[in-house]
Parts: C-alpha cells; structure tokens; sequence
C-alpha cells in the first residue's frame, strides 16, 4: 500500500510538473496572417484596389489621368469609379479592358468635368495591372503610383507654401472612397511655426482639398500629420514651385504608417540639383533618434547623418549643404530611428532651370519594406533620361536580381546583376528599351527598387510596386 | 376482536376481556389466519367465546365486518386487536360514556404493554388530508394529564366502542383499508353520520402495537399514503376537495423532492403511488362518496372543525411524533421521517437546505429580473410554439440555411412554455439555473454508495465551491453548466460499471453493465438534448478511470468500464436518433462539437485552469486551500478510499490536461469551451471532497496519534478558507453576469421594413450570442437570420449548408483579394456585420476580458468599399452595415445574374436594384411577390423548398452560383413552404416514443419501488 501510494504521488507530482513546464512554452495563437502595414504599393495575385486621390480640374495646377499598366499576359477588366469634391458631382463607374502589356490613360476630368477636384478607385479583378496617376499642370508634370491602402493617419512630411515669392503651392487631396463621412484633425508645423485644422469632413464617395497655402502662409517647410478621427481616407500632396530657382510640379502620396526604417533609392547631388530630405516623426510623445544612413559606391563608408526629432516635428536635411556627401553623385539614403520610434521621410527633388540636367521638380516617399519581387512602370525616352536603383539593404545576402521588360511584344528578360550586402545598383533605363514598358525586378533576397526620370521638361521619382511577400527591414540580416 | 395468529401474549388479552366488570360482554374471535388452534386457545379462557372464520379476508377491517354478518343484536360493540389487554373497567365506563355523552363511538386510554406507566394513544388528531397523530407525545409518561372525555376526530382500531346500528349504518370498515387508516376512515363517516367520537381515559387498554414484526412487511409508508387519500377523496365534500387534493398533491410533490434529494426513490413512488392506487380504484370511492352522502347526518363543516388545521404530518415531525423507531423492518431508517431524526441526516438535510439557499439567494437578481441574453444563454422567442415548429420542420436559418432540427430539449423547453401559460422567463430561468441543482443532485448520489452522510455533504459542499459553475455563469456558458451537472451522474454511473468497492457487488458483470451502460446512455442523451457539446465529459472521465486504476494497480472493472461506455455511447445515439440522422445525411462536421474553437492556442494559464478561473473574473488564491481536502484521500485513505481517489486525481489530471493542451494549441482540432472540459475534473474535485470525509471516518479514526491527525483540522480549515471566493460571490445576487445583452446595443433594422436579412457575427466563441463556426485563431463566425437569434438558432447544424461560403468571403477580405466584400455577403443576404469583442456590452464588461477583433480582420472589413461603419455603437461590439446588401429574400429582374456564374463575380458584376419580399423565418413565409420578377433566395439549395404564386408552383433555377431564383409570372400571393422529409419527422416521432418509454419505466420503477 505504501509503495502505490508513493507511486501514486510520484505520478502526481510529475504530472503538474509536466504542466507547469508546458505551461511555460510560447504559445504562437493560430491567427490571421500579420496585415503588411506598408506605404508602399502592393499588387496582390487575387486583384488589388488602387486609390487615386487624383488632382485637380482643368484650371487647377494639376490634371489628373489614370494610367492602367497591364503587366500579365492577358487582358484585365478595370472598374474605375470616378469621384469629384463636389456634393452634387455623381460618382462615375467606368470599364475598362487594358490588352496585356499596354497601357491605357482615363482623364478623370473626362469623367468628371465641371468638378475643381476629382479623384477614383480602380478596382482590378485579377492581377496585373498597376494604377498611377500622371499629372499635367501650368508648372509642370509629374507622376504617381496610386495607393493600394487607406488608414486613419497620414503624414505629410514636406511643403511649402512662399506663393508670393517663390510661387509655392501647397494642396493635400484627401480621398474617401468609403460609404460614410471621414472626420479629419490635421496638425501643420512649419517654420513659421504651428498651425492645425479641426473637424475636417471629408464627404463619403468624395475628394476634399486643403489647400495649405492658405492655411499656412509663407512657409518654407510644411509638414503635415493628418488624424482620421472617423473613418479612414487615401492622402496625397500636390506641391508647385513656380521661380526663378524652381519650378515645377511635385506630387506624392502621403506617408500613411510611421516606421522605424526607411530607405529612399533615388538620391543625387548635381549642379543645379537640390534634394531635400524630410524627416517627421508622427509621435506624440516619443523623441526619435535617427541616423541617416548613405549607401553609395564610394568604398568607404560615410558616417551617418545624426538626428534628433521631436514629437510632431519635422526635421530637413539639405543635401547640397552635407560637405559630407560632397564627393558623391548618386546614392541611397536610410534614414533609420535608432530608439524605434516609427518616423515618416519624403525627399523633395529640385534642379533649377538654368543647369545641365532637366529643370524641374519631384517628390517621393521611401520604401519601409523590402521584397524579393517588384513591378514599375517606366518611362524611357529618347530624349530624357532616368535610371532604376536597387538597393540591397541585407548586410550579410548576396541578392541576384534579374530585370524583365513587359510591352505589348511580351516578356522581354533583360539582365541580371549580383548585389552585395548593403550595396545599390544603378541601371539607366534606356538599357531597358521599348518607350513604355513595365519592368519586373526579381531578386533571390528582399531588395529596394525605385526610380527616377526625367523627360523633356519634368522630373519624377517614385518606389516600386511590391509583388512578392514584404520584408520588414528589423527582420533582415 | 379480530385475531390473527396472536402470539402468548393472547391469553392476557383474552382474560382481560373475560374478567370485565361490564356483565353483558359476548366475546366474538374473529379468525382472519384459519389457525385452528385459535379456537381452543379462545375457549381455554372464555369458554363461551364465538369464534368466526375470516381467513379469506384481507386486512382488520375487512374481518371485523364479518360480524355484520351475525345475527349479533347488542347496543354496543367493542371492536378490538389481539394485542391488547383492558383493565376490568373498561367496557363499562366506555359504554357509561357513550350513554351519557351520546356518542357513536369511544375509545379508552391505550399505555404501553409492558410500561403502563407510559401513554400510547389518547385519541388522535387527524388533518384534512386523513393524516393522523397522536396527542401524546412518544413514550410520554402517564400522569392523567389527559384524563378528561374529550372528542377527537378519530380513536384508533385497537379498541373501540361503537354503536351497533352506527356501525351497520355506515357499513363497518372500508374493507379497501387492510390496515392503517381504518381509524380515520371510520370515525370521519362516523362523524359525517352524526356521532361523537370520544375517549373515555378512565378506560385503560395496554396495547402491543407491533403489526409489522407480525406481517413482516413493511408498508406503512405506502399503506398510509394510500389509505388517507382514499378517506379524504371518499368522505370530503366536493367544495373541500377542490382545495385539498392540489393541497394534498402539491404536499406529495414536496415530500417526493425531499425523498429524491435523499435518494429514497421508493418513497417516491409510495407517495405518488397514492394517486395511481386510488385512481384504478375510483369507481368504489365514487360508490362509498354516494353511500357517505346517504349516511350523512352533520355537514361537512361540523365534521371539519374537529379536524386541524394546517398539517399533522409537520407538527407532528416538529413534536417527534413521527419518524421514531418503531422497530421491525422499517427501523432501517429509510423513512423520510426516520432519515431526518438521525444526527447527520438532520445535519444533510441542513446543509442541502442551506445550500439550495445559497443557489437560490446567489441567483436571486437572476431569478427575479431574468437572464439576459449573454453568450450561451439565448433568447427566447415571444411564442412557445416557435421552438416546436423549429423542431418539427427541420430546417435551420442560422448560416445560410441547412436541412436539420434543432435538438429536441428546445422543443421540450416549449412544452415546457405552453404549460407555464406562456411564462417563457420563468422557463428560460429554470434552463439556466435548474441544472445546477439536478449537478447537486448527481455529486450527492455519486457519494451515496460510500454509505458516509458525512461524504455526501461535503461533496455537496464542494459543489457550490468550486468556482467553475459560477465561472460558466458569469461567461455565459450554458454548456458549461449543463456539463457540469452531467458530469457526477456519468461519474456515479461509470464507477459503478467497475463494480469495485464501494459499490455492491451484486448481480452478474452483464447485468451490471447493461444497466449502468443503459443508465449512462440515458443521461448522456438527455444531455445531448440540450448541449450537444457536453458529451466532452465522457471519454474524460473513461481516460481518467482507466488511468486511475492502472496507477493504483487496481484495475479493478476496466473492461467492464470500457463495454458500458461504448453501450452506453450506442444508446445515447439511438436516442439521439434525429441528431445522429442529420450527422449521416450531411457530411460529418467537427464544427458540432468544436463550439466556434479552431484548436489555436489561448492565454489560458495552468493557473486558471486548476483553479477553475474560467470566468471573467479570477476566483481569487484561496481556492488553492481546496488542494488540502483533495490530497487527504490520496495521504490518509486506505482500500477503496484511497482506489477511488486515485481514479478521481486521474480524471483531474486528465481534465486539466487536455485542458492545458488546448489552451497551448497542441490539439490540431477545436473542442468545446474550457468550462465544459473542466466539469469532469470539476465533480472528480466534489469526489475527492467526499473521499477526504471518508477517509477521515474510517482511516484517519484508526490510525495512531501523528502527522496525519493534523490533516483534519487542517483539511477542515482549508475547505473553509476555499468557500470564501464563492460566498463573495452572492454579493451580485448574479455571480457576476452582466444586466443586459446586446440586444440594444444593435442598431438593427426592422425586416419588415426592407425585407428579411442576415447579420454576421464574428468574435470570440464565447462572445457569439449562439455557437460558432470556427474562423481562424481564436475567432468563429456565424450568421443569423433578421436580428437577434434565440435559442433555436444556438446550435451549429451538423449539415452545414452553404455555410463555407461566408468564411470564404471573410477570409478573402482579410488577404485583400477583394474591397467589394459588401457584394459578396450581399449576395449572401448579409446586411450587418457585427464584430464582438467582449461578452456583454460596456461598461457591464471589462475592457481586461476583451477578445480583441484581429487587426487583420478589422483591417479586412473597414477597408471595404461598400461597409459602412456604424457609429454610435457600444465600445464592445463593431457594426458594419452592408451597402450594397440584398434581401434574403428578394424580387429582381429576370435574368439579375447573367453575368454572374459564382458568387465573387459580384465584385465587379453589380445586382440590379432589388425589393425585398417575403419577410419572416420559419419554414412556411407568406407574402405579396411583383409580377415579372425572379425572386432570389439566398439560402443554401433544398429541393424541399417551393415557391407557390397564387397557389401555383413556380420554377425555379440556381441563381448567383449557389442561391435559387423562382419566377413568379404573373405575381399574387407568395408561399414560400419547406416540406420536411418524412425520414426526419418519423426520426422525431420515434425519438419521443424512446424517451416516453424510458420515462414510463423509470416512473414505473418509481412508483413501484422496484417492484414493477
């Protein structure tokens, strides 16, 4: 009897303490894939919705086209559902079939003509297809990929409104595609110091301009953090310089996710040329430790670039006026926030009209992910000039990247290079070919594609389209 | 005097009779045994004594009726036992008496036989329901403190002075009567026939009073019953019986109770079986109603006021006059009264009481204000008949529709309603509540065959402390009450299956295991009437026992164990007929006993676990203390103490191990809520309580003075300390539910206005107003037709329709494949999406007992293109509101869908403009439908369903990839009508056969104690 006993209580003991020790193991809940809280556009294979918070009228500074790239071998139905700011304008669907390999431009001002603002949702069934918006003003021209997302924060790390002087103008297009009302709080800081918007409506089915300019007058440096109070919304800024030292037209789609690494492909320094990194940090409360980090092909390394931003405030970094940077021509920057805290970047780009290069002005948002596969429209011109950059932000990966060029002709493979830990590549478009192609960059290891171009009289930059599986930069070695 | 083998004492009897001082007595013997040495022995002291031959009678009455039949013409007859012994006075001062006063009938002064001293019977006070007692206390000591004449409502047989033409008038005894009772009878047509009953306490008889060592059957529990009855139905006026007999019945019902609570089933069947004896009989009681009513002489009223008031049988128990050992087999203690006089019967009984106090005060806000619909504890329709006609016609709305019934309890709980008078609370109260008691019920059974009170009390104890069935309380699971009052009696049925100690082993290993395997099936199919999810219990409680008594090296009965839970499973599921049916005709889904769970992990820690934290809020460290009574049995116990507490920790363990194992995501398949996994080692906890007392009483008391004589004092404070958490949960008077349900929360549209819709509901499993599809993580899903649902909707349907389509449509909204999600659950009727995140609405419910909605999932549904987020809501729930939704029923143009070949082409193909018609639920709906029109049903395909127009039958044709589409022509009137396969209706009807016949035999072995 004492013997069972024992064993009895020996059974006991071992079995709590078998519990207890699988009480301790880490419990992964079986649960719905992470969602990607990325800027960057993203082209899923069961089809994909693009918000195209558009532009303006025909006498605003700057019409809006709806360019539907189609990369897959087939054709690919659109149902582009047009908007206007006004609450009388009615919501216009329009179908369209875009053949394989081509591309095909709907003028929203078409669809909605008498309307100052207007923007659309192109809802693609199936993949493929890339929506961007080409933009045409008194300024200039410029274009931009659509968003894939909305959310209910948006930064808006660069502006400037000097129109007196400088001819600058500022306008941030929110676009609510939704069935009900956004309610917005917008908080600018500006070197002529704070200013905030309450109990902005943005109407269901509508676009709303803020036209900063006259919120914020005679600024050099805007910045913008918007809170969607109710409802969430797609967000856009259209920037025009009209000056002796610039003109032009910028627009980028704002920053709707802080994060705590950002890397921006396309950076120059030029005669001529001013480029102009933003740094925001949308907290509001949380001091951001950030360096600002250069990949460039020079072999040594440059020390990085050391800032401190505060909640709410919005940081500029000149290139031209880093000595630092003084040898360099072409690189990349990571502007990466050592204490985590997330920060919003956008790099402003303006070449005056009297230097060597194609005067003009672009604006671009980083990449907060990196991927193994990525899709970009591009232009290439006889004329102009461009080049695609990719970037290898691993610092132990060897990425092999191989090139692809897409027109109506098919699938065209192009090259393949092998990138190093913590290089970039910089490939002239022209080497790509055909006038309008769609460029398919795949790699062995998540990488970072961007772009730039510049034709006869414009300039743009813009990141890729993401088609392979988002890696988040902390997660890379 | 009626003799009936009279033992020695009979020559005293005898020659007190022959020494009276009364001159003209005549000493008639009736034989009512054929002993033919009575007549000698009679003759040996009276020589000139008659002696009658009565053999052929049954009972006292029936043979002192024999001397109607003489030729005998005295003024008087002294009707009288054989065991009684009359001082020389006694005829003459009772006739003296009955002269004087003018009665019918006198009485003497009976003391003991052997204690003279002591007082028997001074006559006896009788209630309106016949029962009688005695005026004098047991054993109380004759100090003529009565010795005064003095009426009474009745005398006892024993001896008796009645007028002879009285006697004729009435005709003598109730020959019916054998034995107990004739007093009562007699005196009371006495009474109605004008005479005065009266003792005369000069009279002294020394009476023996022992009929049962005589007969050797013990019956006076069940011949009384009857016997009382029979009087009061024969001699009651109607005016008083329309008020006695729901008194009388209503006083059954309550002693019945109290006999179950004790498990004395055989006194549930003598005191009900009153009732049924009396009916077969009641062509001779109408007969001696009409005879009484002849007879009568005073109004009933005079008869009454000699009665008492209130009951004799309470007053009579309070006085101890009632329930003392009277010797013979009845001194078993098997009585109602008997068990309540002994210490710790009466102590059982006060602790049962305060126990049931504490349920019922602990549930007093629940009981007076209702349940409000929370998590398992549905709604219930405004009309009883809903749940019939859900159980009857076989079709589900939950979801997108699916052939099937609901289980068969619902339809139980509407008999249940109809009777009520239509007080559905009240019956949907008892739903929640009732099975904690039939649970309290089971734990003091599953303790009886320990044959320690003590054991069984403090595993009631335990009951009420363990803090899972207010945990399931406070979430709202109902299943996991219902699991845990089934889980002692499928306990208590499987330990006996094992035929180890302590249970008798009596009869045959087959015999055995078909009634245990019977017994078991049984219950389990009366569970799975209700919650078809409780069935978890069993192969807990198997593994656990098989365990046990292999670690014990006892494996005493595992074969046995084994056969009767597979029995038993096959006749739970012959009686589950209908379930099992639609399991076979659909493809066999796990989502039935899942509840909503995916089998992902949860953060359900050991710690809540062992102590049964399952609720929202967290029981508190005292429980831990329980851990001292529950090793008690394990450190202390010896032979079976020790066998069954092992087997009890092994079904502990195992509980809490599969417990923990899916609260780690290591079972790859859901299971039911924590709260219904954790009810078998729950009762294992109750039996260990139970184990602990009796180790104490048969272990503990032998052992030599040392450590383990400390554990009592220590086990004893511990379980104290452990009830605290419990008793502060009484505060609420509703352990902690919240006060209100969603129900207002839910800004839902009325379907009559735009036609009938679906709303889908997303959350935590036990957040869901009724059981869930499993969805991903931690999450399920489900759809419910036209707002809040009720208890019919609660279980998922073993066919699951066209139910994949909703998971697949929110999944491809949680990938981003799709921003025209509206479309698609409009294709599917949807109209709301409500994501809820806590149990109850806030501020009812903590934000720290929140689900969250994974980001992914709101992300999924607020990026949609045609949601609209409903604002203004309360903070626990989420509402979306489909823009583009279309009726569940629906009138559109012909050929809506051309383009449409699967529901996701809705995405980019838009449905025309729609009017919704043919607004309701149920398997019949009727209405007005356009002419020109399809009519697009969206709900899973049947080819039982029709559409009439007019009373003609339209055609119909898929629609939209999955829905039906019906042409309705001309227009008219629309009836849209589902006919049940017959298959489904004969399963339901022989279901209810089963259950009658079971019913019919476990009444009959409870009314006829076994012998039926």
């Amino acid at each position: 009897m004492r013997t069972i006993r024992l064993v009895v209580l020996l059974a006991v003991v071992a079995a709590l303490l078998a519990a207890v020790s699988l009480d301790q193991a880490d419990r992964t809940p079986e649960g719905f894939p992470a969602p990607v809280d990325s800027a960057v556009a993203e082209m899923t294979s069961g089809g994909a919705t693009w918000f195209c918070p558009g532009g303006s009228g025909d006498t605003g500074p700057a019409r809006a086209g709806i360019e539907l790239a189609n990369a897959s071998n087939s054709d690919v139905s659109v149902v582009l559902t047009a908007m206007g700011s006004k609450p009388e304008t009615e919501i216009i669907e329009s179908r369209v079939t875009v053949k394989p390999g081509s591309r095909t431009v709907v003028s929203l001002q078409t669809l909605v003509p008498d309307d100052p603002w207007s923007g659309a949702v192109v809802e693609v069934s199936g993949s493929g297809v890339i929506a961007s918006q080409i933009f045409d003003g008194p300024t200039g021209t410029d274009r931009a990929i659509c968003l894939t997302r909305t959310a209910d924060t948006w930064v808006v790390p660069a502006g400037a409104t000097r129109v007196e002087s400088d001819g600058e103008r500022m306008v941030i297009l929110l676009l609510n595609p939704f069935p009900d009302d956004a309610v917005v709080e917008v908080a600018f800081d500006a070197d002529v110091g704070l200013d905030s918007l309450s109990g902005v409506v943005a109407p269901a089915h509508r676009v709303t301009a803020i036209d900063v300019t006259d919120e914020v007058t005679v600024a050099s440096n805007v910045s913008a953090n918007i809170d969607v109070l109710s409802g969430r919304l797609a967000v856009q800024r259209i920037q025009t310089y009209e000056s002796e030292v610039a003109r032009g037209l910028s627009v980028d789609t704002a920053t709707p996710i802080g994060s705590p690494v950002w890397y921006l492909p396309t950076v120059r320094r030029a005669d001529g040329r001013s480029d102009v990194l933003s740094v925001t940090n949308p907290s509001f409360d949380q001091i951001a430790q950030v360096d600002i980090e250069i990949i460039s092909e020079a072999e040594v390394p440059l020390d990085p670039i050391e800032l401190t931003v505060h909640p709410r405030r919005t940081i500029r970094v000149s290139i031209p006026d880093e000595s630092r940077l003084a040898d360099l021509q072409t690189f990349t920057l990571v502007a990466r926030s050592l204490s985590a805290t997330p920060i919003a970047v956008s790099l402003d780009s303006t070449v005056a009209p009297d230097g060597e290069n194609v005067a003009g002005t672009a604006a671009a948002s980083g990449a907060d992910i990196a991927s193994t596969s990525w899709m970009l429209p591009i232009e290439a011109t006889d004329t102009g000039s461009g080049e695609l950059v990719v970037v290898n932000p691993s610092v132990v990966a060897v990425a092999r990247v191989s090139f692809t060029a897409i027109d109506p002709e098919g699938r065209r493979d192009i090259s393949t290079v092998e990138l190093g830990p913590s290089r970039r590549v910089s490939i002239p478009i022209s080497e790509f070919g055909g006038t309008q192609a769609m460029l398919e960059v795949i790699s062995t290891s998540p990488v970072v594609v961007g772009s730039e171009s510049a034709g006869l009289t414009s300039r743009s930059m813009t990141v890729g389209v993401r088609t392979g599986p988002a890696t988040v930069f902390l997660d890379l070695r | 005097m009626v003799a009936n083998q009279p033992g020695e004492w009979f020559d005293q009897t005898l020659e007190s009779l022959a020494t009276q001082s009364y001159a003209r007595l005549e000493v008639m013997v009736i034989d009512s045994a054929g002993d033919p040495a009575l007549a000698g022995r009679v003759r040996a002291v009276v020589p000139n004594a008659t002696v009658l031959d009565a053999f052929d009678t049954v009972g006292f009455g029936a043979a002192a009726n024999a001397v109607l039949d003489t030729e005998a013409e005295s003024a008087f007859l002294l009707v009288c036992h054989d065991d009684i012994a009359l001082e020389r006075d006694a005829v003459r001062i009772m006739v003296s008496e009955s002269l004087r006063s003018n009665s019918g009938i006198v009485g003497p002064k009976f003391v003991e036989w052997d204690r003279p001293d002591r007082l028997q019977h001074v006559g006896l006070r009788v209630d309106r329901f016949g029962v009688s007692a005695d005026v004098v206390d047991p054993a109380e000591l004759d100090q003529e403190q009565y010795d005064y004449v003095s009426d009474f409502s009745a005398i006892p047989t024993a001896c008796m002075l009645v007028r002879t033409d009285l006697f004729r008038q009435i005709g003598g005894f109730d020959p019916a009567i054998t034995f107990r009772g004739d007093d009562v009878d007699v005196c009371w047509r006495a009474q109605l026939a004008g005479a005065r009953v009266m003792v005369a306490p000069d009279a002294v008889a020394r009476h023996i009073e022992n009929l049962i060592s005589r007969t050797g059957v013990d019956d006076v529990r069940r011949s009384r019953a009857r016997h009382q009855l029979r009087t009061v139905l024969s001699t009651s006026s109607l005016p008083s019986l329309a008020l006695t007999v729901p008194l009388h019945a209503a006083l059954a019902v309550g002693e019945a109770i109290v006999a179950v609570a004790t498990g004395s089933f055989r006194h549930v069947g003598d005191v009900l079986g009153a009732y049924v004896w009396n009916l077969r009989r009641s062509s001779e009681i109408l007969r001696r109603r009409r005879q009484a009513q002849a007879d009568r002489r005073s109004r009933f009223r005079e008869v009454k006021q000699s009665q008492e008031r209130g009951s004799v049988r309470i007053s009579a128990f309070i006085r101890g006059q009632i329930g003392r050992n009277r010797g013979g087999i009845g001194a078993a203690g098997r009585g109602l009264a008997n068990s309540m006089r002994s210490g710790t019967s009466r102590m059982a009984w006060l602790v049962l009481s305060l126990i049931v106090a504490f349920v019922l005060f602990g549930s007093r806000s629940l009981i007076t204000d209702g349940v409000p619909a929370i998590g398992g504890f549905s709604a219930f329709p405004d009309d009883p008949g809903d749940f019939i006609s859900q159980w009857w016609n076989g079709w589900r709305t939950r979801d997108l529709g699916s052939p099937g019934g609901v289980p068969s309890g619902v339809a139980l709980l509407g008999v249940f309603g109809w009777l009520s008078g239509g007080s559905l609370g009240l019956v949907r109260t008892g739903w929640i509540i009732a099975p904690l008691f039939v649970g309290l019920f089971g734990s003091w059974r599953m303790l009886s065959p320990t044959g320690s009170r003590r054991a069984q009390i403090a595993g009631a104890l335990a009951y009420v402390i363990i803090p899972l069935p207010w945990a399931s309380l406070a979430s709202g699971s109902l299943a996991g009450i219902y699991a845990y009052a089934l889980a002692p009696w499928v306990l208590a049925a499987l330990l006996k299956s094992q035929g180890a100690p302590p249970h008798p082993d009596t009869g045959s290993s087959a015999a055995r295991v078909r009634q245990t395997s019977l017994t078991l099936g049984v219950t389990v199919a009366v569970a799975l009437l209700f919650e078809p999810t409780t069935v978890v219990v069993i192969p807990i409680i198997v593994v656990g026992l098989v365990i046990g008594g292999l670690v014990s090296a006892h494996p005493i009965g595992t074969w046995r164990l084994l056969l009767t839970t597979a029995i038993g499973g096959i006749t739970a599921m012959v009686l589950s007929l209908p379930l099992i049916l639609d399991l076979l005709a659909a493809a066999p889904t796990w989502d039935v006993l899942a509840d909503g769970h995916t089998g992902s992990a949860t953060s359900l820690r050991l710690d809540d676990i062992v102590r049964f934290g399952v609720g929202p809020s967290d029981p508190g460290p005292l429980v831990w203390f329980m851990v001292v009574p529950m090793a008690l049995p394990l450190l202390v116990g010896r032979s079976w103490r020790f066998d069954l507490a092992v087997k009890a920790i092994m079904v502990c363990l195992t509980g809490w191990g599969l417990t923990l194992l899916v609260a780690v995501g290591a079972i790859p398949f859901g299971l039911p809520s924590p709260a219904v996994l954790l009810a078998a080692p729950a009762v294992a906890v109750v039996a260990l309580a139970g184990l602990a007392v009796a180790s104490v009483e048969h272990d503990l008391r032998m052992a030599g003075f040392g450590w383990r004589q400390l554990l009592l004092p220590l086990a004893v404070a511990s379980a104290a300390i452990s009830s605290v958490p419990a008793v502060g949960l009484l505060q609420s008077g509703r352990w902690d539910l919240g006060n209100t349900s969603f129900e207002h929360s839910l800004p839902l549209a009325s379907p009559a206005s735009d036609g009938s819709y679906r709303v889908l509901w997303i959350g935590a499993p036990e957040f869901l107003p009724v059981s869930g599809r499993p969805l991903v993580g931690n999450m399920a899903w489900t759809a419910t037709l036209d707002g809040i649902p009720t208890l019919a909707d609660r279980f998922v349907p073993a066919d699951d329709g066209s139910s994949g389509l909703i998971r697949s449509t929110v999944l491809r909204a949680v990938e981003g494949q799709t921003s025209r999600l509206g479309r698609d659950l409009g294709g599917l009727g949807i109209r709301y999406v409500v994501m809820v995140e806590r149990l109850q609405p806030s501020p009812f419910s903590s934000a720290d007992d929140a689900v969250a909605i994974p980001p992914a999932l709101v992300n999924g549904f607020s990026t949609q293109l045609d949601l609209e987020r409903v604002e203004g809501t309360n903070s626990s729930i989420r509402v979306f509101e489909n823009t583009e939704w279309t009726s569940v029923r629906a009138a559109l143009v012909p050929g809506f869908d051309d383009d449409v070949t699967a529901l996701f082409d809705l995405e980019t193909v838009k449905l025309p403009g729609s009017t919704g018609v043919l607004a309701g639920s149920g398997h019949s709906i009727r209405g007005p439908v356009p002419a020109g029109t399809e009519v697009l049903v969206s709900q899973s395909p049947d080819s039982g369903w029709s559409l009439e127009v007019d009373g003609q039958k339209t055609s119909r044709r898929e629609a939209i990839g999955w829905a039906t589409a019906y042409s309705t022509g001309s227009g008219g009137t629309g009836d849209l009508v589902y006919s049940t396969p017959l298959w489904r209706r004969m399963a339901l009807l022989l279901q209810v056969a089963m259950f009658a016949g079971v019913a019919v035999v476990s009444l009959r072995r409870l009314l006829l104690g076994g012998h039926g």
